[in-house]
């Protein structure tokens, strides 16, 4: 029905009708898919959720004289350095030496972005071409050169509700889990959430253009642990679910209201991480996908007092309307849900990026290559695996 | 001039049988609500109160209680939210009991409303930006 490169030319002629995913989610309710097919050009959606695997090279520039780094520290915080002389990558996750828990790769990656200079501690064994072997500093993202997030695994198509039923109280990934079932969080955006509004991948791939923490980022790579996948309930219905993007972005162009540090007690550091994705409405069926709301759209509800590679689930099939009403049956039991990726930060996000395309300083992109459909998920064997 | 204090009590199965709470707002003049309460006849339990009055009557409801032998202790901590740090997440709202920390269904803006807080500060550990902190209280 329409091209992106159509798309784009209305974009450019300041004319492109762009609606967010609540928005649109609403407009198909009141007139109709077709209707509204026809009527708009681009959805815009947003995420800003706890991200672990995510993380940024840094180039520092050379020192006179000459250091190859092999032992690189930024705020007491480890980066690795088995790269080139002055480049690292540092982890979102990786805990200072001193602070612990308190502080980890993620707040030196925000500080830096909030234009705060951080202490570089370099080591190294000395070599003829790089005799220097301790070097110490005082650097901020100007004094660098190329400085960018590579997170090999971000918006993750749909998460799990989780639970506990043990009867101990238990720190997660998803947050505090009180015992006896007493409550439950989840972690997606619902209707705003970017890879459940185009489910099957059919417009994103390498390269397309991101919204990414305030900057304009790009798709790498399918992310790590990229599954994509569907559950079929009984009434037909399918529930999407393991899709994840690898993405990368200028650091330079980054804002703290869109990327945050984040400490998840007695279990680490995160990053809550910003993503926005604008989709194109090619035609009714994908402007049908991008119109489900939050009762069409389900996950389900895990039992997080199990820690093995598969939970118990406890509940096939919640929608997000039930999650986002602040209260959540399972089994028999109402308890409350809380929610750990910030509805507000995901609007936030897709307001920002509706406004940029319709500016026109947001164009979409045609991608270089599609990302695959059929990956096989692995399971790693232990030598101690039980047999 | 009007005081307010939080105190919490705690109950062995014997006080339960005493008209306690009404003792303190009779005898005292003092304007109380309950912020939380678990208290079984069996068991004991405890009590969060919110106590208003003359700073007299506070003193005296106080010394009342201990020596009816019944274990307090003066919330003197508080929570304070910061929303130039908070990202609004809810991460609190999953541990927050009194519901003193709601999202509004509307704005999805985090709220905060101190007079339903009991001071349990599981909202501090929850917060993963460090937006809710305990003070004492001034």
């Amino acid at each position: 029905m329409k091209t992106i490169s159509e798309i784009n030319e209305k974009i450019r002629a300041g004319s492109a009708v762009v609606l967010t995913a609540e928005e649109v989610v609403r407009m198909a309710r009141e007139q109709g898919v077709k209707e509204t097919a026809k009527k708009v050009d681009v959805v815009t959606t947003g995420t800003f959720s706890p991200m672990c695997s995510s993380g940024a090279f840094l180039n520092f520039g050379h020192a006179e004289p000459l250091i190859r780094m092999s032992g690189v520290k930024l705020n007491d915080v480890p980066a690795c350095a088995g790269l080139a002389a002055v480049d690292c990558y540092l982890g979102a996750t990786e805990l200072s030496e001193t602070r612990g828990m308190d502080y980890g790769g993620a707040h030196v990656i925000e500080d830096l972005i909030a234009g705060k200079k951080v202490h570089l501690s370099a080591r190294s064994y000395g070599t003829d071409c790089y005799p220097r072997k301790s070097l110490e500093a005082e650097v901020g993202l100007s004094d660098m050169n190329q400085c960018f997030l590579f997170n090999p695994r971000n918006a993750y198509q749909n998460y799990n509700c989780s639970v506990n039923t043990s009867d101990r109280i238990i720190h997660t990934y998803m947050g505090t889990l009180l015992p006896h079932m007493a409550n439950a969080t989840y972690a997606t955006a619902g209707e705003l959430s970017p890879l459940l509004k185009d489910p099957e991948l059919r417009t994103i791939g390498i390269g397309t253009r991101v919204f990414f923490c305030g900057a304009q980022g790009y798709v790498a790579w399918e992310g790590t642990q990229c599954f994509p996948g569907y559950t079929e309930y009984e009434d037909g219905v399918r529930s999407y679910s393991g899709a994840t993007l690898a993405l990368i972005g200028d650091m330079k162009k980054m804002s703290t209201d869109y990327i945050r540090a984040a400490c998840i007690y007695q279990y680490g550091v995160s990053m809550f991480v910003g993503v926005g994705i604008p989709f194109p409405v090619l035609d009714e069926d994908l402007c049908a996908q991008l119109s489900k709301g939050n009762d069409e759209l389900f996950t389900e509800v895990s039992d997080y007092s199990v820690p093995l590679r598969s939970r118990p689930v406890l509940r096939q099939r919640v929608s997000y309307a039930e999650l986002r009403s602040g209260t959540v049956e399972v089994c028999g039991k109402k308890i409350p849900a809380a929610p750990m990726t910030s509805l507000k930060k995901s609007r936030d996000i897709a307001l920002e990026l509706k406004r940029q395309v319709q500016k026109g300083e947001f164009l979409l992109t045609e991608p270089a290559a599609k990302l695959p459909l059929d990956t096989t998920k692995h399971v790693l064997h232990a030598l101690d695996d039980p047999k | 001039m009007e005081h307010s204090v939080k105190i919490r009590l705690r109950f062995t199965p014997a006080d339960t049988e005493r008209p306690f709470v009404h003792l303190l707002a009779t005898r005292f003049g003092l304007v109380f609500s309950i912020l939380q309460a678990d208290i079984s006849p069996d068991k004991g339990g405890r009590m969060v109160l919110d106590l208003t009055g003359e700073e007299k009557a506070i003193e005296d409801a106080l010394q009342f209680t201990i020596d009816q032998g019944v274990d307090v202790r003066i919330l003197s901590r508080v929570v304070r939210w910061d929303d130039k740090v908070c990202v609004h997440c809810g991460s609190c709202t999953a541990v927050c009991r009194t519901r003193a920390l709601q999202l509004d269904p509307e704005t999805a803006m985090l709220s905060f409303d101190n007079a339903r807080c009991v001071v349990c500060e599981m909202c501090v550990k929850a917060c993963p930006t460090g937006a809710l902190k305990v003070e004492l209280s001034p």
